[in-house]
């Protein structure tokens, strides 16, 4: 089967400094990735260089399309969209002007009505907080409102980066619900996150990554049974 | 725009083009400098009030737009000379824009206020090495014609200016201007949307430049490359809060108000409260007039 995401020896990196070496991974359609790893392990570098932010080297296919030479923009207008770290809603503007600006995709501008009233069906925490300026959110209805946001561009693989950093346990479970939730209905999405041990029992399969290198992979629950693993990441 | 705005846009317009039958030489010279502020201000606002990159180098294109007219005065018409002005600068904006697009914040200010110094000395040095370092211009038009052609590209500048916030390129802009990393991730092509921006936003103050190069019968590069200009533009702005379409306009009208009234009755004074204003308004209301009435979000 064709992978819907795959990159092959990706380097990638600012300047001169090399973040990510040589990683190969694939993402089969439908599956919740997970990439693992310490602080500074390469994660959100690489999932820059796949969304195009951060300078690369090596090979990024969607669906065995070749997406090297696209933009940022074009790639999200294949369909790869990024939640960022840290949620970067856009804050002076209100919950709805930030799911509506989303539909900037050519793909997506006719649907921006219909995709907003399914996010607000999804998050309907969102649409009763649809006019306030999204900065006033709690970091948890701003991790919603991040997810919403890709949602409205119709993602083909949802790039979602430490979607739980900073929240609340409580709010990071609910985060990690909705996150299940998507991969249920069949969406496609890699999943960079601090908390091994949940994202690895829910993950269809699992890269562990160190010092910018992929040094480990498997099935989630595989890998969350190993042992080793356990010591590492778990520290048990 | 509601019916209400409509009809009171179209007295407005109508009020404006009647001001040459209504008031004296004074009062008309005053209106010309409206018009002219209005025009480069609101022109300014298409990149730095919608995506706040603030440029001081906005009086490069007013000095290329001058040059242009002035040295093809009589040779081209005027109708010929002055969109050139407008295209040159816009030409110029889209040719620097690549470059000076890549950075961002107290950069980008430095860079173009750089960049319109080095215009200005590269100006002066070719008028310097060619023996005319001033020109007189025989024939040029009256204040009437002056202002009437000035708010016209007033007039565009406010249309040009509210169809790029209503369209894809301003919701591009707005989503730069909160963050332009998450805007890429949102899959705005924020490298050809600044840099187009950038250039219509260097059209009309061309065009203006080649309009305001014909007040006098005496012209000198250092007239029209005057860092003053770029400065007054973003003071304007700011006053009237750039973030919002009707910012640029209330600031610059505000604006040549005061200083008229400042120039008559405190000329002593007339910087210093210039300076005092602009600090009051970054400190206390950084939205400006604009800002500072429109109803908290929340």
């Amino acid at each position: 089967m064709t992978a819907a995401l795959a990159a092959t020896g990706l380097s990638a990196g600012y300047g001169a400094a090399v973040v990510v070496r040589d990683v190969t991974l694939a993402v089969a359609p439908g599956t919740l990735v997970a990439l693992v790893g310490s602080n500074g392990a390469g994660k959100s570098t690489l999932l820059g260089a796949l969304a195009g932010l951060v300078a690369a080297r090596g090979a990024v296919t969607l669906g065995g399309r070749p997406l090297d030479a696209l933009a940022p923009y074009e790639r999200v207008e294949q369909g790869v969209v990024l939640v960022p770290e840290g949620r970067q809603v856009f804050a002076g503007l209100t919950v709805e002007e930030n799911l509506r600006i989303a539909a900037f995709a050519p793909r997506v501008r006719g649907h921006a009505a219909r995709n907003l009233a399914r996010v607000f069906e999804r998050f309907p925490r969102l649409d009763e907080r649809r006019d306030q300026a999204a900065g006033t959110l709690s970091g948890g209805e701003q991790q919603m409102l991040a997810i919403g946001r890709a949602l409205m561009a119709e993602p083909s693989v949802l790039l979602l980066d430490e979607p739980t950093l900073s929240l609340a346990p409580i709010t990071a479970r609910a985060v990690f619900d909705i996150v299940a939730d998507l991969r249920a209905q069949g969406l496609t999405i890699l999943m960079a996150e601090q908390d091994v041990h949940r994202t690895l029992a829910m993950a269809d399969h699992a890269y562990l990554m160190a010092s910018g290198t992929i040094v480990d992979e498997g099935a989630g629950r595989a890998l969350l049974d190993r042992a080793d693993i356990k010591r590492a990441y778990l520290g048990l | 725009m509601t019916p209400r705005a409509g009809i009171a846009a179209g007295a407005a317009l109508a009020l404006a083009g009647a001001v040459p039958w209504l008031v004296g030489p004074y009062g008309l010279t005053i209106a010309l400098n409206a018009a002219m502020w209005v025009a480069l201000t609101v022109s300014w606002s298409i990149l730095g009030g919608t995506a706040a990159y603030i440029s001081l180098g906005h009086v490069a294109f007013y000095g290329l737009g001058a040059y242009v007219v002035v040295t093809s005065w009589q040779v081209l018409p005027l109708v010929v000379a002055v969109p050139l002005g407008g295209l040159v600068a816009g030409a110029f904006a889209l040719t620097i824009g690549w470059p000076v697009l890549r950075v961002r914040g107290p950069y980008f200010v430095i860079l173009t206020l750089g960049i319109a110094e080095l215009v200005k000395y590269a100006v002066l040095n070719v008028e310097a090495a060619l023996g005319a370092s001033s020109r007189l211009l025989f024939g040029v038009p009256d204040n009437r014609t002056l202002y009437l052609a000035t708010l016209g590209l007033a007039v565009l500048a406010i249309i040009v200016a509210a169809l790029v916030r209503r369209s894809r390129l301003g919701a591009g802009l707005v989503a730069v201007r909160e963050d332009e990393v998450t805007a890429e991730t949102i899959g705005v092509p924020i490298g050809r949307y600044k840099v187009f921006a950038f250039a219509l936003s260097a059209v009309i103050p061309g065009m203006v430049g080649g309009l305001m190069a014909l007040r006098s019968a005496y012209f000198e590069p250092l007239q029209v490359f005057n860092p003053v200009i770029s400065f007054t533009i973003v003071t304007m702005a700011v006053v009237g809060g750039a973030a919002d379409a009707r910012g640029p306009i209330l600031g610059a009208l505000l604006l040549v108000v005061v200083s008229e009234l400042l120039w008559a009755n405190a000329p002593q004074g007339y910087m210093i409260a210039l300076g005092v204003l602009l600090i009051g308004f970054v400190v206390f209301a950084p939205g400006g007039i604009t800002g500072a009435l429109a109803r908290p979000r929340p």
